[in-house]
């Protein structure tokens, strides 16, 4: 399976899917269809859903938990989620 | 695979600058959560220091070490997954790399992930910049047994290979040597890989394009601009196209994209495609894997992103999230209540009876308003962190993630988008970070409508208030009613959602997305641990400010008689609070609460849900003695000492019913003066169904605005007209809720 087959599948007008159902819909391993998606990431064809802490916040996840109100955290996001998500760019 | 390219070749590329030995700049660059902030910690020690990235928010983080006499200055870079920046993070970081060529750039690569982590070392490897590759969670591979020729990578890239463990300091000096070794040495050639035919003809065609202008070669190696322009890097293109001759440039550039798009893939993928292959060939010459690649993560996947069978895993586990906050962690809550209404008030009113200010306004202030007040809030906090415990659990195991591929499909089915799930899982925690949460949300619709519905997932703070509801009117079956609660916030989340979004904001376009699943993996009690601290923390520090301050402004409108009586001494129905709280009690008896003391909670707790239990507390408290005095009750030693003992014991007993289908044991034989009171006083306000008007209650807490940090929070994020629009949308749904819920109970004859 090649780049242009898993962006054509992730292209279908279906919606969102996981990296567990590309890989079933296109019968490669798992490890497989996550190291493509880090690719298509790392070559700028998808984007990342994430957000980054405001200063005076160590970490997003840190702002998240701490939950100290309107103006510390201006983006916050829950990481372990965050980073695991990609958006068609 | 190609080998490199020959230092012989007329468009070598630009020498790095030369390094000054004596300070160079060692970059850390590497994807998100590859550990590379680990690794320049240690790196860096104790001389770190922190700063901006000048014109952004992005903290820089700098340090100083030194390797055998010689001083290095180390740079954390934001994450990056490559050299093409999407983002502003990104954009830093590539910049950085690119315009400062720093004299070592150490990329940080997961060892357990070869395939999906070499893109950027091969890119940077192809800007011709020095690095040392540093193979990060290299126990993690080894666990999955794979073993990595570190000799095939070093060669391929013509860099030093380190494996490290940077979380246990493993392979750092190794690191650091080379790191000297590298900016004493030679420069490298740049990485060249072989595009074939079609893509090397336009590398080449630009690459000459690039070497003719002297002004935009002396930026990087010619070949890696040409790539990088043909790959369709806006921002290279962006300063190029500003250079001498740029404009010619770009003409040549656009010219190249369309021929080597001849073939149908456009030039970015195709180059995509070509790299991918390279790393694949190089992965499998130089890793090797001793176990095939596991399936049982495939087949649990299945069953627990299934449509049906992983919602109903999902309702499953959530279940025993709150079995266990609720049920479980009784023993504590029932321990530090003691502390409080004994030891801890008896000590207060003694150490004021020392100073001579027993038996007056100051008693009634501290025992009945403060202890009794914020008191009655602390004594949830193993509530709290039972269900934060079981949280950090599931979030550190991968099973959220799952839970959130299973919700993405019935979001997606009521209008809201996928990724909705993740501000509202925050809102389990606290609604005011899921506000701000929703920015990461990718329109303004999307952000709205998750916006309005975050309110209505119940948050911890109204834990508490549902645990002693519950306690007192379903003793038995306290976890089912707050897994109701729960359920029932999330349904009308979903309601909300599904009206607004096909009426005032009705769906336009829909983005899909691809949520990439973690591996499952035992919790680490260090990240349970943190994760739980820090929320917890959080809600005794509001105890120890929020709630304070209310406590006292509430005793204050207790102690002021209206009508006769004296400052501090005056009946409860007839104080500023009583009266006050009579005006809106009208209001609440067609829901069952008919009694001032309900209204008056829930008025308090438009500031901060965790101040109804405390009125409740210092109402009730007052009416039925918020001091423990029963004759014959244990020593003071005996309620902390034992007693924590005893309740620990209880707790871990307990554990175990959390997993086990069926109603827990935990019937209170023994109410308390306060439990007492309260029914009473929903049985009086709803002329005998106190069970139903409790539920009402709940369900109105549940409903209505979460606290003024929300409603704060919703304004700074969409405005004042949708903050009043929300706070009145809650209020109206909560008193319809309620009613249906007291109402309907009554005609079904029920409570």
């Amino acid at each position: 399976m090649t780049l242009t087959d898993l962006l054509a599948e992730i292209r279908r007008p279906d919606g969102s899917t996981t990296s567990a159902d590309l890989a079933s819909r296109l019968g490669v391993p798992h490890e497989d269809v996550v190291a493509m998606l880090a690719t298509l990431r790392a070559a700028g064809m998808i984007g990342a859903a994430r957000s980054r802490p405001a200063s005076g916040c160590p970490s997003t996840t840190s702002c998240s938990m701490r939950c100290p109100g309107p103006e510390r955290c201006p983006l916050v996001a829950d990481t372990r989620l965050e980073r695991l998500e990609f958006r068609r760019g | 695979m190609k080998g490199r390219r020959s230092t012989a070749s007329c468009h070598d590329a630009p020498t790095p600058p030369a390094a000054d030995p004596t300070h160079a700049v060692v970059a850390v660059a590497g994807c998100p959560n590859s550990g590379k902030t680990t690794l320049f910690n240690h790196l860096a020690g104790e001389r770190r220091l922190v700063g901006n990235w000048p014109g952004h928010t992005v903290e820089r983080f700098e340090g100083r070490f030194e390797v055998e006499g010689t001083a290095f200055t180390a740079v954390d870079l934001p994450g990056t997954y490559g050299l093409v920046a999407v983002s502003a993070d990104e954009e830093i970081a590539v910049r950085f790399l690119l315009d400062e060529r720093p004299a070592v750039v150490v990329t940080v690569v997961d060892a357990s992930n070869l395939e999906g982590s070499l893109h950027l070392a091969a890119q940077i490897g192809e800007a011709g910049l020095r690095q040392v590759i540093v193979l990060n969670m290299a126990d993690v591979a080894e666990r999955r047994g794979i073993r990595i020729l570190l000799s095939q990578l070093a060669g391929a890239f013509a860099a030093d290979v380190i494996p490290t463990m940077a979380r246990r300091g493993t392979g750092l000096h190794q690191v650091r040597r080379a790191i000297a070794a590298a900016v004493g040495g030679p420069a490298p050639p740049p990485l060249a890989i072989d595009y074939g035919p079609i893509l090397e003809r336009q590398i080449d065609t630009l690459e000459r394009a690039i070497a003719a202008h002297p002004g935009p070669a002396s930026l990087a190696p010619p070949r890696w601009m040409a790539l990088q322009l043909l790959a369709g890097d806006d921002g290279l293109a962006r300063r190029m196209a500003g250079t001498s001759g740029g404009s010619r440039l770009m003409s040549a550039v656009a010219a190249s994209r369309t021929a080597a798009a001849a073939d149908g893939t456009g030039p970015e993928l195709a180059i995509a495609e070509r790299r991918f292959a390279w790393i694949r060939s190089l992965v499998a010459v130089s890793a090797t894997s001793a176990e095939p690649r596991s399936r049982w993560r495939d087949r649990v996947d299945r069953v627990l992103t299934h449509r049906l069978g992983g919602l109903a895993v999902f309702l499953a586990v959530m279940w025993v999230v709150l079995r266990f906050a609720t049920d479980v962690t009784a023993p504590l809550v029932d321990w530090i209540d003691a502390v409080v209404r004994g030891p801890l008030s008896r000590w207060a009113i003694g150490l004021l009876g020392l100073a001579g200010l027993d038996g007056g306004w100051v008693e009634s202030l501290v025992v009945d308003g403060i202890l009794a007040g914020v008191g009655g809030v602390l004594v949830f906090v193993p509530v709290l962190g039972g269900l934060y415990i079981m949280l950090g659990m599931l979030e550190d195991s991968g099973y959220l993630a799952r839970a959130a591929a299973v919700m993405d499909r019935l979001m997606r089915a009521v209008g809201l988008p996928g990724r909705a799930f993740v501000p509202m899982v925050i809102g389990f925690g606290c609604n005011v970070p899921a506000v701000y949460a929703t920015r990461t949300l990718d329109t303004p619709r999307d952000r709205l409508l998750t916006g309005l519905t975050i309110p209505f997932m119940s948050c911890g703070a109204r834990l508490p208030v549902y645990v002693l509801l519950a306690g007192v009117f379903f003793a038995g079956q306290a976890a089912l009613v707050v897994f109701s609660l729960y359920g029932l916030g999330v349904g009308v989340a979903i309601l909300v959602a599904l009206v607004a979004g096909r009426t005032a904001l009705r769906e336009t376009e829909r983005v899909p997305f691809v949520m990439v699943l973690p591996d499952f993996r035992i919790p680490s009690s260090r990240v349970v641990w943190e994760s739980t601290s820090q929320r917890t923390w959080s809600f005794v520090r509001r105890a120890g400010t929020v709630i304070l301050g209310v406590s006292v402004g509430v005793w204050l409108l207790l102690a002021i008689p209206v009508g006769g009586g004296r400052f501090a001494d005056t009946d409860v129905p007839d104080s500023a609070f009583g009266k006050l709280s009579r005006v809106v009690s009208p209001a609440l008896r067609p829901l069952g609460l008919g009694e001032w003391e309900q209204a008056g909670a829930l008025l308090s707790g438009l500031l901060a849900k965790e101040v109804v239990v405390a009125t409740t507390a210092q109402l009730y408290g007052a009416e039925g003695g918020a001091v423990d005095t029963t004759k014959g009750a244990p020593s003071d030693f005996d309620t902390i000492g034992v007693g924590f003992i005893r309740a620990m014991a209880a707790t871990v007993r307990a554990a175990p019913s959390a997993f086990i289908i069926g109603v827990p044991d935990f019937d209170d034989d023994n109410p308390t003066a306060l439990d007492t009171a309260i029914r009473q006083s929903f049985e009086d306000g709803s002329g005998g169904h106190g069970a139903l008007a409790s539920l009402a209650f709940m369900v109105f807490v549940l409903l209505y605005t979460p606290c003024a940090a929300t409603a704060a929070a919703i304004r700074h994020e969409f405005g004042t007209r949708i903050m009043w629009l929300s706070v009145g949308g809650q209020l109206v749904i909560a008193w319809v809720g309620a009613l249906a819920t007291y109402q309907g109970g009554r005609l079904i004859g029920l409570g």
